[in-house]
């Protein structure tokens, strides 16, 4: 006999997954085709099969709860803590480190003081009348060949000028771009210093120079640029070294993007001081690109390149190369999972290291996430199966600081470090006819933060599907 | 239908939070939830009652140690087969091929309504082991997630997020695993009588 209806037809009819006059057609078909009558006795039975259920055994749960230790989240507040607040939770540094920062802020303060008063006796002492004379001095003696060449040429001439200012960490200085109009006697020097002072245009940027701080006058000789400036660059001062930095590398930095300006000395009234607030102030300074805030496409770069050199020298086990990648304080902590956990994950400091490898120790590097039992292992044996368990160096998905696959635990990396950058590389899995195509899925996560401008590694997580 | 989801779900997560503020009846009542849908699950799977036991148990301990790490993006439910499946996978392979021959033979009769159909109803009743047996016989990626969906209800986007997979293929091993035990059948009915 002749059938016209398809496998998918009686799946459908099975799953009930028709319209009244499709299952009408379909019902009248079986009552004549025994081959898909017999077809839909299987489906149904199949189903009644999956359906079935017999009855649990009581001593499931009574089991588990004899083996679970049932005070272990009412003892220890900081796994629900941990969840909920990953945002408000400090960053954990090294002890030494955090006591080092106390000592510098120490000293800091009770030198703020002394060198405060040494720059207030100078002003009393010298009253300096030369002030409104220097002022009106507005010719510049070393006149700068390529900017006075274009004057000459041009009357009025538009130019772009970037200019620096202050951050709202107030820890880097952000360059702004800015068309200005410069007629033949102005003094380029003075014109950018003085659009400096008006503050910035960008949303988030701070101006940096005190309140009612007058350019006195400005000259540039043999690459040095002298600023002479009113007493109120010191008395309107906030203070802070931090504040303190930003003015005077907003300044400098501003200054030094003029061509023919690789230093600046500041002159406070006429005079050189040995301190403004707490830095030395009597020698010309350098221009400091580390302080200038980078841009988010050039830190990528960075990072990537940083995490191409790391995952190198992992997979080469080049332990020399990566102990040169390691955070100076921090350390670099392993984790054998997503979710990295600062109390419980080992960490180790850049000389430690290098002869990890071939250290025959156990050490737990956390717990395993099914058991809950201890990862006791060597180094050598945690880096074959925690860290370089597939060929990351060549897979193919490598993302910048975003997470691919989230598992079934929380990626908690950005949270941990979330100064920090990290790269992760991904394994996609072994591909069918295994079964369960990608749940052997497998990645690394390299987390890096910046310190004195440069990339070191903090984080090494390996990510994996697990429990 | 939505409504009920959406408030297991919730359930769900206020059973878990609560758990890890320390409330431990919390997490009874939630392992009270899923023990007998999970066990009647991982049986099929093993076609082993002391396995199966174990398994459950196994997962639940799990489900425990790591509850803190839960992320609540997964609904509990799927969160706590893909445990279930990832556990299977590892402790399987050991006793895969150790399948207690009783289990067969236990299988109480099943209710299948072919009322319209005397004789194939007779004909089911008959070859009911067999069907089991072909049904166990389905590659382990087919048969969980035939399982899933005939037993739990699953949605196939469910499914696909159990077996990491997208909702098209998990549609697409279930149509194959249907296909697969109806093939089988005919070849054996050929074989056979």
């Amino acid at each position: 006999m002749k059938c016209n209806f398809s496998f998918e037809d009686i799946i459908k009819y099975s799953e009930n997954h028709l319209s009244d006059e499709e299952k009408k057609r379909i019902k009248e078909h079986l009552d004549v085709c025994e081959k898909c009558r017999k077809r839909y006795g299987v489906l149904k039975s199949t189903e009644a099969y999956a359906k079935d259920s017999s009855i649990a055994s009581e001593n499931i749960s009574k089991n588990v709860m004899e083996a679970i230790d049932i005070n272990r989240y009412s003892k220890n507040k900081k796994f629900w803590l941990g969840r909920a607040f990953y945002k408000a939770m400090p960053v954990i540094k090294p002890i030494l480190a955090t006591a080092a920062v106390l000592v510098v802020v120490t000293v800091g303060v009770t030198s703020f003081g002394s060198l405060r008063r040494l720059i207030n006796n100078s002003g009393s002492v010298e009253p300096n009348p030369t002030g409104s004379v220097i002022d009106s001095q507005n010719t510049n003696p070393a006149a700068l060949p390529e900017s006075t060449d274009s004057i000459v040429q041009n009357p009025i001439e538009k130019r772009i000028i970037t200019l620096y200012y202050s951050n709202s960490n107030a820890d880097k200085v952000v360059a702004e771009k800015r068309e200005v109009e410069i007629s033949k006697d102005t003094q380029i020097e003075r014109l950018v210093f003085e659009e400096l002072q008006k503050g910035p245009k960008g949303e988030g940027l701070f101006a940096t120079i005190p309140k009612g701080t007058r350019l006195l006058s400005v000259s540039t000789k043999n690459g040095i640029c002298t600023l002479n400036l009113s007493k109120e660059f010191v008395d309107n001062h906030s203070g802070g070294t931090a504040g303190e930095a930003m003015t005077l590398y907003s300044i400098i930095n501003t200054m030094t993007e003029l061509p023919g300006i690789d230093k600046v000395q500041f002159l406070i009234e006429g005079q050189k001081q040995e301190a403004y607030i707490h830095a030395v102030f009597n020698e010309p300074f350098k221009r400091n690109d580390k302080i200038i805030e980078k841009s988010e496409s050039e830190i990528k770069a960075e990072v990537e390149a940083r995490s191409q050199e790391a995952v190198k020298a992992i997979k080469e086990k080049d332990m020399e190369k990566l102990a040169q990648m390691v955070h100076p304080e921090k350390g670099v902590l392993f984790s054998p999972y997503s979710h990295v956990e600062l109390h419980k994950h080992k960490v180790f400091t850049a000389e430690q290291l290098k002869d990890l490898l071939k250290s025959e120790e156990v050490y737990t590097w956390g717990e395993y996430d099914g058991s809950g039992d201890p990862i006791e292992l060597t180094f050598a044996q945690y880096y074959e199966r925690f860290i370089y368990d597939h060929d990351f160096a060549n897979v193919d998905k490598v993302a910048y600081n975003e997470i691919q696959r989230y598992g079934n635990t929380i990626v908690n990396i950005l949270d941990v470090y979330p100064e920090g950058k990290f790269i992760e590389y991904y394994f996609p899995g072994t591909e069918p006819p295994e079964p369960y195509d990608s749940l052997d899925w497998a990645c690394l996560r390299l987390a890096f933060e910046e310190y004195n401008g440069q990339w070191y590694l903090v984080c090494i997580a390996h990510g994996q599907w697990t429990i | 239908m939505i409504g009920v989801l959406t408030m297991s779900k919730e359930r769900d997560n206020i059973l878990v939070e609560n758990t890890l503020k320390g409330n431990i009846s919390s997490f009874e009542e939630l392992m009270g939830l899923y023990q007998g849908k999970l066990f009647n699950f991982l049986l099929k799977m093993t076609a082993s009652r002391e396995d199966a036991e174990e398994i459950t148990q196994e997962v639940f301990i799990k489900v425990y140690n790591n509850l803190y790490k839960y992320n609540n993006k997964w609904s509990f439910s799927t969160w706590i087969y893909r445990i279930a499946i990832n556990t299977l996978r590892s402790q399987y392979r050991k006793v895969k091929n150790v399948k207690s021959v009783d289990y067969y033979t236990n299988v109480s009769e099943l209710p299948a309504n072919f009322s319209d159909y005397p004789e194939l109803a007779y004909e089911m009743k008959e070859r009911q082991r067999e069907i089991i047996r072909l049904i166990d016989e389905l590659k382990e990626d087919q048969k969980t997630a035939l399982l899933l969906r005939c037993m739990q209800d699953f949605s196939f986007k469910e499914i696909g997020d159990i077996l990491g997979i997208s909702p098209e293929a998990a549609k697409m091993k279930i149509q194959r695993a249907k296909q697969t035990i109806c093939k089988k059948y005919e070849k054996l009915e050929k074989e056979g009588r």
